[in-house]
């Protein structure tokens, strides 16, 4: 290939090969987790459609207090108005549960079912992995950790097989990513990094509050239920 | 009545829960087009992704307004880029930029160097560009952006992106005048 030499023009493609390999960057593996971590801590927002309603039911019934104050305390007043505008208001109260009704039937309500033994044992073994874990890097007992991440990998393993098995996507990908960041948990327990260790043991809680927040539900019981 | 209230939690619960795994979806497919939007203007690993993080956590809170989850890229990127401006010019963290890792395998020390020296000659460039032309040319530099996604990205006319490509690529040559092919191909 002829060679460009300082001072030969430029082509768009030399420009465009320029552009697309100073931004050929990826993000580190944990960027994902810490994202979901993230989200997990973020309330969820209501929807736009349930605050419009909630807005517009708090409207009527302060419409319908006003009312009803002004009829009580100037009655001298209401013979002027419309006596069927006072009926149709004083209904509105009324009218509010209505729309609250519908909507709420509206969504559809996702299947729900109870983990498996297997499943309930991983979870287990996941918390107290978990709790020793969070001790050892306060520690600083580097084999340690690289040992409760090896334990954990072993369990998110079985945890990414019942996803897979069960087709759910989202679920599947978080639980990837706990493995990518458990995996750089174990790099950098062994290179003794302590920043990198707290940054993926950050990776690897978040995948357990992202994949809690959408795929489990906990029951009046204090018991948990799988969301599929 | 109290059914109805089951009911009026239960779908409360329900569309949480949907929405939920709708993000979960959109997090996964956009995840690297936000960094690299971030990244774009921070040039800085660490920067790019509190940015890109923070661009995700907006666009959570404010995901049900989303009327058109189409548009979620293109909303995704638009804010990644303002909260970005926003950190740079903020922190002033210009000057510790870091470039962009480059694959210097098989070549020597003083091509490593002159490579960089590129880099850092093409991002002085890009940052003379007016932001409208900046951000055209680097949203068709990210994962393979052709000009009608690009004017997908932006909500603009597919001539429009064609043009300020145009321009912006005209500018960027008078600016550069050294060359951009790698040395291994001499």
């Amino acid at each position: 290939m002829a060679a460009h030499r300082y001072g030969d023009p430029l082509t768009d493609g030399d420009i465009d090969r320029a552009l697309a390999k100073a931004l050929a960057v990826e993000p580190s593996p944990e960027f994902l987790a810490r994202v979901r971590m993230r989200i997990a801590n973020e309330p969820a927002p209501l929807d736009w459609r349930w605050s419009w309603m909630l807005a517009a039911g708090t409207c009527t019934i302060a419409i319908a207090i006003a009312v009803t104050v002004v009829q009580m305390n100037h009655p001298a007043l209401s013979p002027g108005l419309p006596a069927k505008v006072f009926d149709h208001l004083s209904m509105l109260p009324a009218m509010v549960p209505g729309p609250l009704a519908i909507a709420a039937s509206a969504p559809r309500r996702a299947r729900r079912e109870k983990p498996t033994p297997e499943m309930q044992a991983i979870m287990i073994a996941n918390a107290t992995v978990h709790a020793a874990l969070a001790a050892h890097i306060k520690e600083r007992n580097y084999g340690a950790i690289v040992n409760d991440a090896a334990a954990l990998r072993q369990n998110y393993a079985s945890t990414e097989a019942f996803w897979a098995e069960q087709q759910m996507d989202g679920a599947l990908n978080i639980t990837r990513g706990g493995l990518q960041a458990l995996a750089s948990l174990q790099t950098a327990a062994l290179a003794r990094d302590d920043t990198a260790i707290e940054k993926a043991a950050a990776a690897v809680t978040g995948t357990c509050g992202a994949c809690h927040k959408q795929y489990r539900e906990q029951l009046p019981d204090n018991s948990y239920e799988i969301r599929l | 009545m109290h059914e109805r209230a089951d009911r009026l939690v239960g779908g409360f619960v329900g569309v949480d829960h949907e929405l939920d795994r709708e993000f979960e979806a959109r997090l996964v497919e956009s995840s690297t087009l936000a960094f690299r939007v971030a990244y774009s203007v921070l040039r800085h690993r660490e920067d790019a992704e509190d940015v890109a993080q923070e661009a995700f956590a907006k666009a959570y809170r404010n995901f049900r307004q989303l009327r058109d989850r189409d548009r979620f890229r293109a909303w995704l990127a638009r804010m990644t880029w303002r909260l970005a401006i926003d950190r740079c010019r903020a922190v002033h963290r210009r000057q510790k930029v870091e470039l962009a890792a480059t694959d210097a395998g098989g070549t020597t020390p003083a091509d490593v160097v002159e490579t960089r020296e590129r880099e850092e000659l093409l991002w002085k460039a890009i940052d003379t560009l007016p932001t409208k032309l900046r951000m055209v040319v680097v949203l068709a530099s990210i994962e393979g952006h052709e000009v009608k996604d690009v004017a997908s990205l932006l909500g603009i006319p597919k001539g429009t992106v064609k043009s300020r490509l145009f321009v912006a690529r005209q500018r960027l040559k008078e600016q550069l005048q050294w060359p951009l092919i790698d040395t291994a191909t001499r």
